[in-house]
């Protein structure tokens, strides 16, 4: 973990983000480059090679999803490498295009736009699926609707801090903005809900009004935070120190000025927003009471879980990621005390880390669930609000389901036109290439500002590694570099330290090697084939004759493990397969408690990049 | 011409040529609920990229700044795709959301990045106003912060 961290420290140091900083200062002639990737094949999720854009400290990638959408992703340099490289065991190839800093920075502004463009028409399916099922609900005629970020609130327990906070509000606006804001909140429910009479649909406006109503009621009947509102204090963190209590008091008060502001706002979704912030502003006050500090549960409905095994419950792992997680969570913690210019993401970051951390502390051999919180994220835990009255006829709800159902498929069905995969025409390197292109109206001010041009239907370029090979051609692309694959950059390391037979012979195969451990995702296999071309064929018999041992063996185990076993032999003899022919797919794949020691120090990556994005 | 053995073995390996060409499946696990990993690896990213004082510290300053470059594409498109001011309002929540904001009106930056947008999407500064949303900005000290973040 340590040599991790100091190659972590190196990228950070030698990859610094200049490419903002050079566009800040307006160095418009200055010279930068964009960086074409390579991450050659491994088995399971990427047996064809994988290309992707390095823009600065920024990557894009396009990646399928297991719903089968494929999608632009954007991603840190470091997570990238780290999982790609370090934990994926795969190599990847760089090569640098030399541009002008306006044209970089064109691109990564087009390829932002790309990715909002590409969340606002998720966002939009999304809330249409909502509202399809709040109307079939209001159907059948349940009249519970969900209110985001409600859910952090008793029904029965009172506060003991939102009455001064009431007070405080009560003494900055106009006299009587309760009562008016209230009783305009429920004209506006009303209004919201008569739209479906004139358009068919109630759009997103009703659930956003609804959430304004419940969001004044939570003063007006002064409704504390729910127990399970929080993440619980952990053993591990200290209590608040004067300082601390001291700055979190400020934020405390900054929290309040937000929610007047809130109170007073026009955007339409509001009610959400001062909901989480006044939930936010309890929670401090109860941090403060406590002497200890509290966030808010981020963890959401659907969040995603794993069920961790045996062998991770009991093995190192687990302990290493434990302290990783506290670790990250203190250190978030004191930045969040020195942070003046953005509190409010230092706070964030504050609650997801404390979520992680608490999380996996809970884990046990009882308790093996765990829910994983993949990026930074508000908490939003919904609530259930009551209608008081239905407001809309039974016609008018039946003609708008109807409409939405008609609507929703159109628009499924766009997403699979514009977001699905297809292996040749729809990939990871024709959509790469076809969004760089389209960040110029045409190929002649794309060939001025690249150098070149390529085509996404132009011969085999679909196929990754061609697809690099093309784009060092056509960009004149400069200053290769090669990172290699985990195993491979330690295998190095022993040949410089011991007898070369020796290494050979010990680290050729998985039931000798001590670089790698055998994992089940990674299929049964006797030798790698990786660093081996001229043995390949051989030993890629070898491991076919293994996979099929193996097949037979799990032929006989199918009344034990429903044909797991069986089912990984199978794909064992698959990869296998281009072994045969001189090719080679399957690498290994290491896992988090691995890390330790192993990071090489040969990366070539970022020192030697001429001038760094 | 084959045999039937080695009909089946061609087949086998143009298979594996073809899967070749295939791409990365998300490890980032963020739009499903079903996922590659299935273990401590989807945890293992978010301990260890960001591990460390000077990972950490970078991080408010890259999620703020990839926030601005967010607000700003967002502006473009609320330019260019004609959207009404609720929808843009709404999309800046959405965007604010993803990167730990929840009031995003308190922000300064946000209104330097929506400047920023505007200048991008080619819209001439004494137009501005005619835009809704500007418009109905125009008298507060936010609306300085768009012409500040237009003009840089």
């Amino acid at each position: 973990m340590y040599h991790l961290l100091r190659l972590l420290l190196f990228l950070c140091l030698f990859s610094s983000p200049g490419f903002l900083l050079a566009s800040e200062l307006g160095e418009e002639n200055s010279t930068v480059s964009i960086d074409f990737l390579y991450i050659n094949a491994n088995a399971g999720e990427a047996a064809g090679g994988h290309t992707a854009l390095r823009l600065g400290d920024t990557v894009f990638h396009y990646q399928f999803f297991p719903d089968s959408t494929f999608l632009l992703v954007r991603e840190p340099w470091d997570a990238f490498l780290f999982l790609y490289n370090e934990l994926h065991n795969r190599s990847i190839s760089i090569a640098s295009l030399p541009l002008n800093l306006s044209v970089a920075t064109q691109i990564r502004y087009h390829f932002t736009e790309l990715l909002a463009e590409q969340d606002q028409f998720f966002d939009s399916l999304e809330q249409l699926r909502q509202e399809k099922r709040l109307v079939q609900d209001l159907l059948v005629g349940d009249l519970e609707i969900p209110v985001n970020a409600l859910g952090f609130f008793s029904e029965k327990l009172q506060s003991p801090y939102l009455p001064d906070l009431t007070a405080y509000i009560e003494e900055t606006l106009p006299t009587g903005f309760f009562q008016e804001a209230v009783r305009k909140a429920e004209e506006n429910v009303q209004r919201a809900a008569a739209v479906i009479d004139t358009e068919g649909r109630l759009g997103p406006a009703f659930q956003e009004r609804l959430g304004v109503r419940e969001a004044l009621r939570i003063f007006s009947e002064n409704r504390g935070l729910d127990s399970s509102a929080f993440i619980p204090s952990m053993q591990e963190e200290r209590r608040l120190t004067a300082t601390e209590k001291s700055l979190l008091k400020s934020f405390r008060d900054s929290l309040r000025e937000t929610i007047v502001e809130l109170l007073c706002s026009r955007r339409p979704d509001r009610g959400a927003a001062i909901l989480l912030q006044t939930a936010r502003y309890l929670a401090v006050c109860h941090s403060l009471s406590s002497e200890r500090l509290l966030t808010l549960d981020p963890f959401f409905e659907d969040v995603h879980k794993v069920w961790l095994s045996d062998e991770e419950i009991s093995g190192g792992r687990l302990a290493v990621l434990q302290e990783d997680l506290l670790e990250q969570s203190a250190t978030r913690r004191d930045l969040f005390f020195k942070e003046e210019r953005h509190p409010e993401i230092a706070y964030s970051l504050l609650e997801t880390s404390r979520a992680r951390a608490w999380e996996l502390l809970r884990v046990n051999t009882t308790e093996r669930k765990i829910r994983i919180l993949t990026k930074t994220t508000l908490p939003t835990r919904p609530g259930i609000a009551v209608l008081d009255t239905p407001h809309i006829s039974q016609e008018r709800l039946q003609n708008s389901s109807q409409l939405l159902a008609v609507e929703f498929e159109k628009q499924k069905k766009r997403a699979e036109d514009l977001y699905g995969y297809n292996l040749i025409n729809r990939n990871c390197a024709t959509e790469l290439i076809r969004s760089l292109n389209s960040t110029f109206p045409d190929e002649k001010l794309g060939r001025d500002g690249l150098g070149g041009w390529m085509e996404p239907e132009s011969g085999l370029i679909f196929i990754p590694f061609l697809f690099y090979e093309q784009a060092v051609r056509d960009f004149s692309l400069q200053d290769e570099q090669f990172i290699q694959a985990r195993r491979l950059r330690n295998l190095e390391t022993l040949y410089e330290q011991e007898d070369d037979l020796l290494v050979w012979l010990r680290e050729s195969n998985t039931l000798s090697s001590t670089l790698y451990q055998p994992r089940n995702k990674d299929t049964p296999f006797l030798f790698f084939t990786d660093d081996s071309l001229l043995l390949r064929p051989i030993l890629g018999l070898m491991n076919l004759t293994y996979g099929a041992v193996q097949g037979v063996v799990g032929l006989a185990r199918v009344p034990l493990d429903g044909g797991e076993h069986f089912n990984q032999a199978l794909r064992g003899i698959f990869y296998s397969l281009p072994e045969l022919t001189f090719g080679n797919i399957r690498k290994g794949s290491y896992s988090t408690g691995e890390s330790e020691g192993t990071t090489g120090q040969k990366i070539t990556t970022p020192g030697n990049r001429s001038t760094s994005l | 011409m084959f045999s039937k053995k080695q009909y089946i073995y061609l087949v086998l390996l143009v298979s594996c040529s073809i899967v070749q060409a295939g791409c990365s499946v998300s490890y980032s696990l963020e739009k499903s609920s079903d996922s590659v990993s299935t273990s401590l690896d989807s945890l293992t990213s978010i301990s260890t990229s960001s591990s460390g004082g000077g990972g950490e510290e970078a991080k408010i300053q890259e999620t703020s700044t990839l926030y601005e470059e967010d607000v700003a594409a967002v502006t473009v498109l609320y330019v260019s795709r004609e959207k009404t001011t609720d929808e843009y309002q709404r999309q800046v929540s959405a965007i604010a959301r993803n990167h730990g904001i929840g009031d995003w009106e308190q922000e300064q930056s946000t209104f330097l990045a929506m400047g920023k947008g505007l200048r991008r999407a080619g819209v001439n500064e004494n137009s501005i106003v005619n835009l809704p949303f500007f418009r109905s900005i125009a008298k507060s000290s936010n609306y300085s912060s768009v012409i500040t973040g237009y003009k840089m």
